[in-house]
């Protein structure tokens, strides 16, 4: 297999797997936060810090 | 005032997450994949149109992710417009809605003009209507007038109606471009010999590839009317970003698999194919993607049916769900009376924004008829990636500036690095555009100028103010105010004079001038013209600062209504350019979620100039005064200011330092930088350093011994600062003894804290 398809392949794969990635932390982000309600960026990172 | 506002009407909520989602698929998928598809096969080969999609995909997300935070925190009719006026202010939010609602509305007029094209063409090739081959321009021109008024009334029905028609479109050319990257498989596991038309990967080289992701991206768009559902999204904390995120994920997934269909679809040696496959496809540019659906579907004319039906679905879908996003970004600017307010009348039958909509008809039916679409349409593309400029600057500013103050449904992981890397690459895409249309670049220039005029000759004088901004309540100002200026926040009189005192020295060595402020901080519910029953304490605390400062510096009072006080602090920081904020600490432990108080923290993290805060600095003079250093600009004020502070006669500075296994620190060499500080006494410095494991209990315990602790504030990064305690904060908080804090203003950092 060339060069260029080789790479590419690899590239298509770290997009897809990064974008399914983000997409499944944000759902499970989202799941997260709207369990206890929204609140302010400092302290949902504080949450994220305890791993609540 | 916003509480007596005449529009009181407000739009319905009945839009699920299925319903924008699909509206945001919509507006992607409109003709920008069957477009697309050909031309990236043709300029960037086989393997690179798949990546052409993948990356841009990528790129896409991170901007959903600041558009989902955003509309998380700010969910409301108006997208980007609503972004920039909380971010950047009035100026700013103008622009951007008058370019989204221009954009939004000039996309509307390609998609009717591309709906017309396709159809009429369709019937055109089965000789049913002759004489549509002689008046085709003429035809297309209706065409799109019609089905531009079908839509602005499908959207005048309401936003139900509006959802559902536009999901039902949208359902159609997903399932229907699902059906080609299936097929597309299926030929390929058929067929394996089909995967050498991949051969070769990228004909013409790496650096094409950029230039196929810049004229694709617009196809990514469909975030923003998502976020202009705001005020209709049912549970629209929740429902804005995931619709953005998840519809972002299925576009891409989906232009993938017809790019690879596509390219599979074409049998090497196969009749009429006398090159490549890819070559075969490339070059019918545009048209490269229908002539591959017929072959991959090559029954009689099933393929150019279901191409036909496909274009159809996607034009009107996208034309409904830009007509929507165009019509929302026109009724927040006559919400909000940046235009006229009538924009803003929402129909009582039917819950919509009835003259808004017809403001957008007007452009979209004007721009469909009477004007060049492909150079407009450029124009439209430099407007939306602007828009998402903006908006990924918004998420940035807003984070920094209000996230103590906004309840998010949603924050993004690796902040700021995804809004950073989505305006690098936007950047670089927007500049190619200059590639494709010169005319372009002309042409938005001149939309957001006469956007300019109509802001400071009609919005400016009309528009109120809103509940989050600060107003001056009362302000007195000294005709001598200049050279070194130095900003007192005043709260209450209780530490009125040992700010004073210790400000009188500060002033009396840099020989500058005084302002002293009072933010009064009004709860939202409570109306702005009760404001002033707030300001009782406040006015005692700088009356009594007066009398003790006025006959020696001169000075200026404000007293101001805000209803967050670090932000309008911070804010009149800005606004007076001052050099210092001097401020007290009342020393209490916070809340868990900030590191010295709701206060100091944005401030200090915040403010563009020196900051000083004192904590219990009640004597009036100090004769042993430790200053722990570790370097940097911080060291250097906080040694400054231990000078300052200094008792004149007698006393001594201890410069004092601890080193660790991992760490050491030489306070000689440092204080040799610092020779050419003002106020330093180098007489009486007495440079201390000791060894030990545990910084933060050391210096405790050394500051027993003294009168004062001046410390420099954190150096780390912001965002490192949300996680940890620093060391000078935990010493500042368990510190029983009085104490100083100091944050140097750093040249570029503090550019960007103002700006960003």
């Amino acid at each position: 297999m060339e060069k260029d398809a080789l790479l590419g392949i690899l590239i298509l794969t770290v997009t897809l797997s990064f974008l399914t990635y983000l997409t499944v932390w944000s759902k499970r982000a989202l799941k997260r936060i709207h369990t206890k309600g929204p609140a302010t960026a400092r302290e949902l990172l504080k949450e994220h810090e305890r791993g609540d | 005032m916003g509480t007596d506002r005449q529009i009181s009407s407000e739009l319905s909520r009945e839009l699920t997450l299925f319903h924008i989602t699909m509206m945001g698929l919509g507006m992607m998928i409109g003709a920008g994949v069957f477009l697309g598809v050909g031309n990236a096969i043709h300029y960037v080969g086989p393997g690179g149109a798949i990546l052409t999609f993948a990356l841009n995909g990528i790129i896409a997300l991170f901007t959903a992710m600041s558009y989902g935070e955003l509309s998380s925190a700010i969910p409301r009719a108006g997208g980007a417009y609503n972004f920039a006026r909380i971010g950047f202010g009035r100026g700013t939010s103008f622009i951007a809605g008058w370019m989204e609602w221009f954009a939004s509305s000039v996309a509307g007029s390609i998609y009717a003009l591309t709906f017309s094209i396709y159809t009429l063409r369709f019937f055109a090739h089965f000789g049913s209507f002759g004489w549509l081959n002689e008046h085709m321009d003429i035809a297309i021109k209706i065409s799109a007038l019609f089905v531009a008024v079908f839509f602005l009334y499908v959207n005048y029905r309401g936003a139900s109606e509006t959802g559902k028609v536009g999901a039902f479109f949208t359902l159609g050319q997903t399932v229907f471009l699902a059906f080609i990257g299936i097929i597309g498989i299926l030929v390929t596991l058929r067929d394996p010999s089909r995967l050498s038309n991949f051969k070769p990967f990228m004909p013409h080289g790496w650096t094409k590839l950029l230039m196929t992701m810049g004229f694709t991206y617009v196809a990514f768009e469909g975030f923003e009317v998502i976020s202009q559902a705001g005020d209709e999204a049912v549970d629209a904390r929740r429902n804005l970003p995931k619709a953005m995120i998840y519809s972002v994920f299925v576009v891409t997934l989906t232009y993938v698999a017809v790019a690879f269909a596509t390219v599979v679809s074409v049998k090497a040696g196969s009749p009429g194919v006398d090159q490549a496959p890819w070559e075969w496809i490339g070059q019918f540019r545009e048209r490269g993607f229908g002539e591959a659906v017929s072959r991959l579907i090559p029954q009689g004319n099933v393929g150019n049916v279901l191409l036909t039906m496909a274009v159809i679905f996607a034009s009107t879908s996208a034309l409904n769900a830009t007509i929507y996003s165009a019509t929302r970004a026109c009724y927040a600017l006559g919400r909000d009376r940046m235009l006229p307010s009538a924009l803003a009348s929402i129909s009582k039958k039917r819950k919509t924004p009835w003259v808004a909509l017809l403001g957008t008809g007007g452009i979209l039916v004007a721009v469909a008829l009477f004007l060049p679409t492909i150079d407009v349409a450029a124009s439209a593309s430099i407007m939306f990636l602007f828009l998402f400029f903006l908006v990924n600057f918004c998420v940035i500013k807003i984070r920094r500036h209000m996230s103590d103050e906004l309840k998010y449904g949603f924050v993004m992981p690796f902040f700021p690095l995804f809004p950073i890397a989505a305006i690098l690459a936007q950047a670089f895409l927007a500049v190619w555009l200059i590639h494709m249309s010169p005319i372009a670049w002309i042409v938005a220039p001149l939309w957001i100028f006469s956007g300019l005029a109509v802001f400071h000759l009609y919005a400016k004088r009309h528009v109120e103010p809103e509940g989050h901004e600060v107003f001056v309540l009362k302000e007195e100002k000294s005709p001598e105010v200049q050279g070194y200026r130095i900003m007192v926040a005043l709260a209450n009189p209780q530490n009125a004079l040992e700010l004073v005192r210790n400000t009188y020295k500060i002033c009396n060595a840099k020989d500058g001038s005084v302002e002293l402020l009072h933010m009064v901080p009004v709860p939202d519910q409570v109306p702005l013209k009760d404001a002033e029953l707030y300001m009782g304490e406040g006015r005692e605390a700088i009356l009594e600062s007066m009398l003790y400062l006025l006959p020696l510096f001169p000075v200026s009072t404000t007293f101001r209504y805000c209803r967050n006080v670090a932000r309008g602090i911070v804010s009149a920081v800005r606004e007076k350019k001052a050099n210092m904020l001097i401020m007290g600490w009342h020393g209490e432990h916070p809340e868990r979620i900030f590191r010295l108080g709701s206060k100091v923290d944005p401030i200090i993290e915040q403010s563009p100039c020196n900051v000083v805060i004192f904590k219990e600095c009640n004597k009036s003079s100090f004769q042993r005064i430790l200053v722990p250093l570790s370097g940097g600009p911080n060291g250097q004020l906080s040694l400054e200011t231990a000078g300052i502070l200094l008792d004149q006669q007698v006393g001594e500075i201890v410069p004092f330092t601890v080193n660790t296994d991992r760490r050491s620190f030489d306070v000689e060499k440092f204080l040799d930088t610092c020779r050419d500080l003002e106020h330093v006494p180098w007489n009486r410095l007495r440079p201390k350093t000791i060894e030990s494991k545990n910084v933060v209990h050391s210096i405790l315990q050394e500051a027993e011994d003294y009168d004062l602790i001046v410390i420099g504030a954190t150096r780390e990064p912001w965002l490192r600062q949300v996680y940890h305690l620093t060391i000078p904060e935990a010493i500042a908080r368990d510190c029983q003894r009085p104490l100083v804090m100091v944050k140097a203003a750093a040249g570029l950092g503090s550019w960007l804290n103002r700006w960003v």
